[in-house]
């Protein structure tokens, strides 16, 4: 059996058996995060998988299993993830949400960590639908789409990736949980990434929005797909090979010495450094009824939260022992003068 | 006359920098040597509205808040006829006169002189701006006068308050300076207090809890603290942050704490669990709405075991209520804070110097106990100007709780297992380098090994042991406090309400009636305070709120005790002033009964 660089196999990376429904999007979501982990090396014993309620949610149990993790209450996984990652910088964050979770009851929390940009991985199983409490439209649901018992979605749906980007979010892509080839470069990208790195993947819920209604069922995103980008992630001790020549590809360096490495396709004209072009083909997309897959959005040269003068820590707080921080009787005397 | 014991009321509009000046002239009496206390009773606004700022002088060293007053300094026309009736009889009445009030309105009841203090204060500056400043110093000069202080210590206040603005304390001083010549050409009726002992306050501080709370969270090693502005606990965080700057900080800016001002408080408790639960000592400060919101973090705490501190500085509810002024409203909400079956601890500080010690006391019970601990302040304790004694740091070792690290944990760690048999389990950290460390935490139910089910016998099995866990470990708590002993009567309360009731039972004792007293400081209770009760015919249990609240918790929890223990409440958002508690205890020892 191969192994990774730390000498461990993939089965390391795996978890406990999914209870999701047979076919469920997010569980092929499970198997790409196996391979991204594994594939880039990361040690288990770092991984934080942190989670809030729903379908989604239940899927931190699914890999990984000697890794901790934290399947909290709804809609607070980004501040529980974002208290966990100050406590200790050196955790890889995996947070994994849902639709409900992010679009709805935890949107403050969704934009907040955007804003703050809390390194970690973000990653939203996007069914458009509460499938726990039996198919309710969430949030992301599309204008006009239906439930399965026919019901029809009257209002615009929330765009996770937009409002990602407004949020000030410098690592923003979308993806379909089909698709194996792209998705897994995106997640190991989203684990070299310096910051918050925000992936919306639209994971179709075999049993309520699976229908001919539905505008996230495997047929429709199979159908109105488009990618924008033909995805390779290259590690900082690999040499770049001649498939991403300089001209055809496009190579975005990551502050961790990696690459991220675009093939275009279709022709488009598309760079996922330019703010305002992407915002633009995202409405545009949605305009079209299509699902526009692929790194949509990078900024790289962004500090991270733990980054800036104000909460610039450097040893893991968890780290810091009484004995190295606690100021002693002199000190506080000196500032209770202020109060004599 | 030689007064022993005087109150006055300084009624301003809010937004004048009458705080400063309160501030200034409170300070001066702490240094002169007299045992003083300053309440700033203010509007939830930024200006504009009448604000009112009671200040006490105590020879004996009592406290309390008193709501009648024996001078009334008057700068705001508006509420001069509401602050006359807290006003005794014959007392004097010092107002702006460059208010231009209609001496028709005034009451034959009381005094009045009036001294252009704005005029005062336009020799002193030009810029309406700034007059409007001074104006409020001038008083200061004025009582100065009036209240025969060495005007050279009100000097020293006002340099060390202004320090790095010299052009400030100048013009202050000019201010101070108008008002006391002033005063002392105009007035021949000055107040004689007690003669001070110099050296009463030689090493004492005055300060408000939230700054020794803030201090006591540096000092305890508070890691992490995540917020939501709320009044009256923005200044605990504020103050936290600001000391951790300057404590916590390595000489190259690296930060050993973080401080995050959350989007909200469902955020800011959230946040606190996720750095818990990574091994961070971690708290939230909040006042009473902030709490509801946080309800259902409360219970992930509670049931996953996950350390988290909430430090409620509570303010008048429900709902927004008055939300600058004090009550002790939230102790049964916060004791069962959450759905389901949750039995909070609750630890309560009734002094400056418990404000400083609870912050390490709450955060090492947090970590022993694996669980939410709750402390409930006020904005009473929070926010006013209380006499301490100086602070200590805590010589003792921080309280980590049963963590494994990897050369401790093997394959048999189960995270819910009571191997001690105290309900305390061990528990791992994310980020321990063993394969065996790794748990998964959750908010639903759980067996030894963390892993999901739906038992029902392990779900009663999970709930008992943590009932267990938190009722066998009591003694770690803070006791209570209590004084005096076999009497047949005795007083109980908790938190600010400390100073208003030992005085009533030396107002008591002035009368020939002893009785005990016990303050407690933490819930569930000890088996002292059910012996306390058991001991005394009757106990009168004080609750600055409408329902009785920490009656109730008494009553739930030593029902035997029904007819012996009596609630006494006050709830009208100002501190307690002891007369009408003297009364009810007076009433209740005579054979008053259950109403």
């Amino acid at each position: 059996m191969s192994e990774n660089s730390l000498g461990l196999t993939k089965k390391e990376y795996k978890g406990g058996p999914s209870t999701l429904c047979t076919g469920c999007g997010h569980d092929s979501i499970t198997n790409h995060l196996v391979t991204a982990l594994y594939e880039s090396n990361t040690p288990p014993h770092l991984i934080a998988k942190i989670s809030g309620i729903g379908c989604s949610s239940k899927t931190t149990n699914y890999f990984v299993d000697s890794a901790h993790g934290f399947n909290a209450i709804h809609g607070r996984m980004a501040p529980i993830s974002t208290g966990a990652k100050i406590a200790n910088k050196d955790l890889q964050i995996i947070g994994i949400s849902g639709d409900g979770d992010s679009a709805s009851i935890g949107l403050g929390g969704f934009v907040h960590l955007l804003r703050r940009n809390i390194p970690m991985v973000y990653i939203v199983e996007n069914n458009g639908v509460y499938g726990l409490t039996k198919g309710q439209f969430s949030a992301t649901a599309d204008e006009g789409s239906t439930v399965k018992s026919g019901e029809h979605c009257y209002f615009d749906s929330i765009d996770l990736c937009s409002m990602a980007m407004t949020s000030g979010c410098g690592f923003v892509a979308r993806a379909f949980s089909g698709d194996k080839k792209q998705l897994v470069p995106l997640i190991q990208a989203a684990l070299n990434f310096n910051g918050t790195a925000f992936i919306d993947i639209v994971s179709p819920c075999v049993t309520f929005a699976n229908h001919e209604g539905s505008t996230k069922s495997f047929n429709y995103v199979k159908e109105n797909k488009f990618n924008l980008q033909e995805f390779g992630f290259v590690p900082k001790s690999d040499e770049i090979s001649t498939d991403y020549e300089p001209g055809t590809s496009q190579m975005i360096k990551l502050h961790d010495g990696s690459f991220i490495a675009l093939k275009k396709m279709n022709e488009s004209e598309f760079n996922p450094t330019d703010y305002t072009l992407a915002m633009s083909e995202i409405k545009n997309a949605q305009d079209q009824k299509t699902v526009l897959t692929g790194l949509l959005y990078i900024k790289e040269d962004m500090k991270n939260f733990l980054q800036h003068e104000k909460t610039n820590t450097k040893t893991p707080l968890v780290h810091l022992e009484q004995e190295k921080i606690q100021p002693n009787q002199y000190e506080l005397n000196q500032i209770l003068q202020a109060f004599k | 006359m030689v007064l022993d014991n005087f109150s006055l009321n300084i009624s301003t509009v809010n937004g004048t920098g009458s705080q400063s000046a309160n501030s200034i002239f409170v300070k001066s009496l702490f240094r002169s040597g007299y045992n003083v206390c300053g309440k700033n009773i203010f509007p939830s606004n930024i200006a504009g509205l009448p604000t009112n700022y009671a200040i006490r002088i105590n020879k004996e060293g009592f406290s309390a808040y008193e709501d009648q007053f024996s001078l009334l300094l008057s700068m705001n026309k508006s509420t001069l006829e509401e602050d006359s009736k807290k006003l005794l009889p014959g007392s004097n009445i010092f107002y702006n006169s460059n208010l231009k009030l209609n001496p028709e309105d005034f009451s034959a009841d009381h005094n009045y002189f009036g001294i252009p203090l704005k005029d005062l204060a336009k020799k002193v500056v030009k810029s309406p701006n700034l007059v409007k400043f001074l104006t409020n110093m001038t008083y200061v000069g004025l009582l100065t006068d009036l209240f025969k202080l060495d005007k050279n210590v009100v000097f020293e206040v006002v340099k060390d308050t202004f320090k790095s603005k010299p052009q400030v304390v100048e013009l202050n001083l000019q201010a101070i300076e108008e008002g006391y010549k002033y005063s002392q050409e105009n007035f021949d009726n000055s107040y004689t207090l007690y003669t001070p002992d110099k050296n009463l306050n030689a090493d004492n501080v005055i300060m408000d809890g939230n700054t020794s709370a803030a201090l006591g969270l540096v000092y305890g090693g508070c890691h992490f603290l995540s917020w939501y502005p709320i009044t009256p606990s923005s200044s605990l965080a504020e103050n936290y942050e600001k000391y951790s700057n300057k404590l916590l900080t390595n000489e190259d800016g690296e930060k050993n704490f973080a401080c995050v001002q959350a989007e909200d408080e469902l955020s800011a408790i959230s946040m606190v669990l996720g750095a818990g639960w990574a091994g961070a000592r971690a708290i939230t400060p909040t006042s009473g709405p902030g709490l509801s919101l946080m309800a259902e973090a409360a219970g992930l705490s509670y049931y996953a075991e996950i350390p988290a501190v909430i430090w409620d500085v509570q303010r008048a509810g429900p709902s927004t209520g008055l939300p600058t002024r004090t009550l002790q409203g939230d102790l049964t909400s916060a004791a069962y804070l959450s759905h389901g079956d949750t039995e909070h601890v609750v630890l309560i500080p009734g002094t400056i110097e418990e404000c400083f010690e609870f912050g390490e006391v709450s955060l090492n019970l947090s970590e022993e106990l694996q669980t939410l601990i709750i402390v409930l302040t006020d904005l009473d304790l929070g926010m006013n100007q209380w006499i301490s004694p100086q602070l200590k740091a805590s010589q003792k070792k921080w309280q980590r709780g049963k963590v494994l690290d990897a050369s401790q944990v093997n394959a048999e760690f189960k995270r819910y297992a009571d191997i001690d048999n105290d309900g305390i389990c061990y528990r791992t950290l994310p980020g321990t380098d063993n394969p065996a460390a790794g748990y998964f935490t959750r908010g639903t139910g759980h067996n030894l090994d963390a892993s999901y089910t739906e038992n029902p016998d392990i779900f009663v099995k999970n709930l008992e042991r943590i009932k267990k866990k938190i009722d066998s470990n009591i003694d770690r708590l803070p006791q209570p406090y209590s004084s005096g002993q076999d009497n047949d009567f005795a007083i109980v309360c908790y938190g600010s309400t400390h100073p208003a009731v030992t005085e009533t039972i030396a107002a008591l004792k002035a009368e020939g009636l002893t009785v005990d007293f016990m303050r407690i400081k933490a819930f569930p209770f000890h088996a002292e305070v059910e012996e306390f009760l058991m001991a005394h015919k009757k106990t009168i249990v004080v609750d600055l709120n409408r329902d009785g609240q920490m009656h109730s918790l008494l009553l739930k929890k030593f029902p035997q005790t029904w007819d012996k223990v009596f609630s006494f409440t006050h709830f009208n958002g100002l501190p307690l002033d002891r007369h009408n508690l003297q009364t009810f205890v007076q009433k209740i020892i005579a054979g008053g009964s259950h109403e």
